[in-house]
């Protein structure tokens, strides 16, 4: 049968069970204890464990003492897990993850959920113990696989879905993410950490009207007495809304006025994220620069206002300019979507990755929009003459050995670059899948092996990964045997 | 045992206190006063004079006498008393060490302990140089309290069975501090405290002068700005109205003889009313707001939820003060708390609870929180300058943290461990407080080796960073004293072996030798300092700062 365990919400560790008993146990209070009680334990506690005399074990109570009124505060947040009925061991493997959670020792939690899930035959628990854990590991892939499985057991379980929709976004899988993100939102997944997420997911697909419709959900999800706590969220949401305003131009007004009052109520407060707000305001100058308006102006005139002068003096204002420009021109109805895919390659940061990865994905970003240039020129040459007037600060950005090669080559050696290009771009291709080129010209694709073929003169074949075996996990995600997915007949 | 007296160290005075009886006592001092102005000079034969008789010849001799030293508390400023030049820290311990001379008599034992009060927002330099000044006037100084939680202590210990939540909103001469605290049942619980250490009373004085002397100018055409003699008189005269307009509508400003235009004597005579004097300084006291926000906002308490606001410092005295307060919080303060005593008295009852004198378990007892966020440098993405933030501020302390971060090269064996203080996300507007190295590192892929980071803050301002390979166990350890972070001095002489020297050996001449007919000045010999330190490091951009900095500097 099923136990009760918390969950607090959005943010970090997950505080549940033991810990929690502990904690109780600490303060020597009963589990039902109102917030009165534990406030009154506490404070006769450290009337004898003070600072002064006693740190180590004031610092014990404190903690104990923090963890438990946090937790009140939210006792909303809960799921219940499918847990073996009586049965001490089990108990015992879960505690410990808990522990090791809070010790964050992922790697060890992950572990024991493991055997846990081989013990008692994948049973919830400990399924939803090693996805967890496996996140926080920056192993996204078990990840997925879990959360696919908890998906499937239990359709009913919204929480399941948006944690998937966010493993597959933080795997790379973006197509399945989006599909995900929607099933969960229409399911009626109201968290505000996942709401940013898919509308971000929304923006980089096009799709504006879903994305403004997600973010303006936000909005109204946060009640009034808690906008002081989602303070960087809302920052977010506004600065995505004014985003999307600059793609598809729907009326803003109301969102203008929601913001101005959002920022009456937080006061000065909206400055402690100040990258956000810097964010934010570089995007309502450039929409009041668009739309104009009074209210627009008498906005950006606010938000100026929290941004103190030296932080604004130390931003590089060459990297607003780019950044305006760079909106602008993604803005501009002028431009094909190619251009503007170029563009964003270039000139956007993508917070996909982490560390070494981060960069393999921007090259294979920009070797995708290379190649899909190569393959439209000479088309494209008055698209880009255009762009180097109308938004110099965009051109100048982006490196000059691009507009080299496209403007100074010749057909064949296009062709010779191209081809060139291609051995790597398809490493990173099956590494990161996202990407637009072979999308557009299947073609290429088929052509890959021969290409690797032909480049060695000894005529040796050379592996560039891995080889997979017929029973590992298929690399494309699926989560089924390479020999039953995409290794089918081979 | 040892006696230990409170002492509040103010801008404008100084008070002392002792625990005697049950209750803290105020210290008379030679004149038989509770208040001393912080005010030190030299009397016609050259003596050292401290408190009301340096006061009293403020006026007629400028130039040996100096007030409100605790502003230059922490800069490299120099005052000059007579033909010598002394550093603030001096000063400060002119005072103190008058104080220990009148409370040794007072309580009839030779008193060498003591806890000194200073504003919440004093940064660790400021703290470390008033404790310097403890030291120097002959204090082992047991503690430095912050002004507000004195103040709370001290209305805490009439208030004993009161639950409620208390802001403390202290507007002294030179800064402003804001605290909130839950008192429950006698404990008192600091929940967050912020402040802006800019910003106090002798800004409104500033306001007023500005104006007093814009409106000279417009009817007399006459700039006294530069009148040293005139400015002094202007000054006075200026705090006077301000005085005088807490409890009246209007002020008359009336100077006669001033100063002389053609021999003629032009006087200054202008009424201030009180809206007058509201206007002017309206900005200065909304400036207040942000740090009201702050504090609310690390508590996670709103505004509805305070029971008690304290007025302390005699700025609150502005009826202005109140009024804005009113009406942004919601709440009418009270000035439960007499403004001038608090802070001593809350002093000396944390030196009573340090003695033993007052037992924790059954009377008063507080916990504090750390000031500032403390991390240690990362790297996220392409910004090898990010603040990863270990223990957040206003964190009660005492307080352990700790945070796992992975390699971030393929075979790196080593890291560097800087620890930072400051609330930027980036450690370049930061201050950082000390580094360590942790060799043995097992060479791996970059990211599959975790190392553990803890920081043990405890409350007297001692933070403990330890470093740990988590794979192996090793681990390296560094103490960072909170209250003496004054950046240790590395040995820069070595800095023509730099590669970037020849471009940089020309302005290290000029201004070494423009220093050896300067030797008082410390900014050029500071400037200098990190010049080759720069140098040395390969800075090129910094040290090109700095060589601009010097320039501007020695002309």
């Amino acid at each position: 049968m099923a136990g009760k365990y918390d969950r607090t919400g959005d943010r970090g560790l997950h505080r549940v069970g033991i810990l929690m008993r502990k904690d109780y146990e600490i303060l020597g209070i009963d589990e039902n204890a109102d917030e009165k009680t534990i406030k009154r334990a506490y404070f006769k506690l450290i009337r004898t464990y003070s600072p002064e005399k006693a740190p180590e074990r004031f610092q014990e109570i404190r903690a104990a003492y923090e963890r438990l009124t946090e937790e009140k505060k939210q006792p909303e947040n809960g799921i219940v897990l499918e847990f073996p009925k009586d049965d001490v061991v089990a108990k015992n493997m879960f505690d410990n993850i808990q522990v090791l959670m809070h010790e964050m020792d992922y790697n060890k939690a992950v572990e024991i959920a493991k055997q846990g899930m081989q013990r008692y035959n994948e049973i919830e628990c400990f399924l939803y113990m090693f996805a967890r854990c496996s996140i926080l590991n920056n192993k996204s892939g078990n990840a997925v696989k879990a959360y696919e499985k908890l998906v499937k057991q239990f359709p009913d379980k919204i929480y399941y879905k948006m944690e998937l929709a966010k493993a597959y976004l933080m795997r790379g899988y973006n197509r399945k993410a989006f599909d995900m993100f929607q099933t969960a939102y229409t399911e009626g997944c109201r968290e505000i950490l996942f709401l940013l997420e898919y509308a971000t997911c929304c923006v980089d697909r096009g799709e504006y009207i879903t994305g403004q419709n997600v973010l303006m959900n936000l909005l109204d999800a946060i009640p009034p007495e808690k906008v002081n706590s989602y303070i960087p969220e809302l920052i977010e949401a506004y600065d995505g809304l004014f985003s999307i305003f600059m793609y598809s131009r729907y009326p803003i007004e109301d969102v203008i006025d929601r913001c101005t009052a959002f920022l009456d109520k937080v006061g000065s407060r909206v400055q402690e994220p100040m990258e956000l707000l810097l964010d934010l305001y570089a995007v309502t100058s450039i929409v009041s620069k668009v739309s104009g308006g009074q209210a627009i102006n008498n906005l950006v005139t606010r938000l100026g206002e929290q941004v103190p002068y030296d932080v604004i003096k130390n931003t590089d204002m060459g990297w607003m300019k780019e950044q305006i420009e760079t909106e602008q021109m993604l803005a501009d109805e002028r431009f094909s979507p190619l251009t503007k895919y170029t563009v964003q390659a270039y000139m956007e940061y993508d917070y996909k990755y982490y560390g070494e990865e981060q960069k393999d994905y921007e090259t294979f970003l920009e070797m995708d929009a290379t190649l899909w240039q190569i393959e439209e020129w000479p088309k494209q040459r008055k698209e880009l003459e255009l762009l180097k007037n109308l938004y110099p600060n965009v051109y100048e950005g982006m490196p000059k050995e691009l507009w080299d090669i496209l403007f100074t080559s010749s057909r064949e050696q296009l062709i010779a670059i191209r081809n060139h290009v291609i051995i790597d771009y398809s490493r990173l291709e099956r590494k990161f899948q996202n990407g637009r080129y072979f999308e557009m010209y299947p073609e290429r694709r088929s052509n890959m092996e021969q290409v690797l073929w032909d480049s060695l003169e000894s005529g040796t074949f050379v592996r560039e990964n891995k080889k997979i075996g017929r029973n590992e996990p298929c690399p494309c995600g699926s989560g089924k045997k390479y020999k039953n997915c995409c290794g089918k007949g081979v | 045992m040892d006696t230990i007296i409170g002492i509040d160290l103010g801008t404008a005075t100084t008070e002392a206190a002792v625990y005697q009886d049950g209750k803290p006592v105020l210290i008379l001092n030679f004149d038989g006063k509770e208040i001393t102005p912080s005010v030190v000079g030299l009397d016609d034969t050259g003596n050292i004079i401290v408190g009301e008789k340096a006061e009293t010849q403020l006026l007629l001799a400028p130039d040996r006498t100096v007030c409100e030293v605790k502003r230059m508390i922490g800069t490299n400023g120099q005052v000059e008393l007579g033909k010598r030049r002394y550093s603030p820290v001096e000063i400060s311990s002119m005072i103190l060490s008058y104080v220990r001379n009148y409370a040794s008599n007072f309580i009839n034992e030779d008193i060498s302990r003591a806890v000194i009060s200073v504003p919440a927002y004093f940064d660790e330099l400021q703290r470390q140089e008033t404790l310097e000044a403890g030291r120097m006037a002959g204090f082992m100084v047991d503690r430095i309290i912050n002004e507000p939680t004195a103040a709370a202590l001290s209305y805490g210990l009439e208030h004993m069975d009161e639950e409620s939540y208390v802001l403390v909103y202290d507007l002294g001469g030179g800064t402003f501090d804001v605290t909130l605290l839950e008192m429950f049942e006698g404990v008192l619980e600091v929940k967050a405290s912020s402040g802006d250490n800019k910003l106090g009373g002798k800004d409104f004085d500033q306001q007023l002068i500005q104006y007093l002397t814009k409106r000279f100018q417009e009817q007399h055409g006459m700039d006294i700005t530069d009148d040293m003699s005139a400015m002094v008189r202007v000054r006075d005269e200026a705090m006077r109205c301000k005085i005088a307009l807490s409890t009246q509508e209007e002020y008359h400003v009336l100077l006669p003889v001033l100063t002389t235009k053609n021999q003629i004597p032009l006087a200054m005579d202008e009424i201030i009313t009180r809206s007058i004097f509201e206007g002017l300084i309206q900005d200065l006291v909304e400036r207040t707001h942000r740090p009201i926000d702050i504090v609310f906002s690390d508590s996670g308490l709103s505004k509805e939820q305070i029971d008690k606001i304290l007025l302390v410092g005699g700025s609150t005295r502005v009826p202005l003060v109140r009024k804005n307060l009113e009406e942004y919080l919601g709440k009418a303060p009270v000035a439960a708390v007499d403004p001038d005593y608090a802070v001593a008295q809350g002093a000396a009852i944390q030196a009573a609870i340090i003695s033993g004198q007052i037992d924790e378990s059954s009377e008063i007892m507080m916990t504090d929180v750390n000031p500032y966020t403390l991390g240690v440098r990362t790297i996220r993405g392409d910004d090898d300058d990010y603040m990863s933030v270990i223990i957040p501020r206003n964190k009660t302390i005492p307080t352990t943290k700790k945070q796992r971060y992975y390699t971030s090269w393929d075979y790196q064996t080593e890291a560097i461990v800087e620890v930072y203080q400051g609330e930027s996300s980036s450690v370049r507007y930061n201050h950082c407080i000390g580094k360590f190295t942790l060799k043995g590192i097992p060479a791996k892929a970059a990211g599959k080796e975790e190392i553990e980071v803890s920081f043990s803050y405890n409350q007297n301002g001692m933070l403990q960073v330890t470093g740990t390979i988590v794979s192996t166990g090793a681990e390296a350890v560094i103490d960072i004293d909170m209250l003496n972070t004054k950046e240790k001095r590395e040995d820069v002489s070595d800095w023509k072996s730099s590669e970037l020297a020849g471009e940089f050996r020309t302005i290290i001449r000029r201004a070494e030798k423009w220093l050896k007919n300067h030797k008082e000045d410390k900014n050029v010999e500071e400037l200098l300092y990190q010049l080759k330190k720069a140098i040395l490091e390969d800075d090129d951009w910094q040290a090109n700062m700095i060589e601009q900095e010097i320039e501007d500097y020695i002309g």
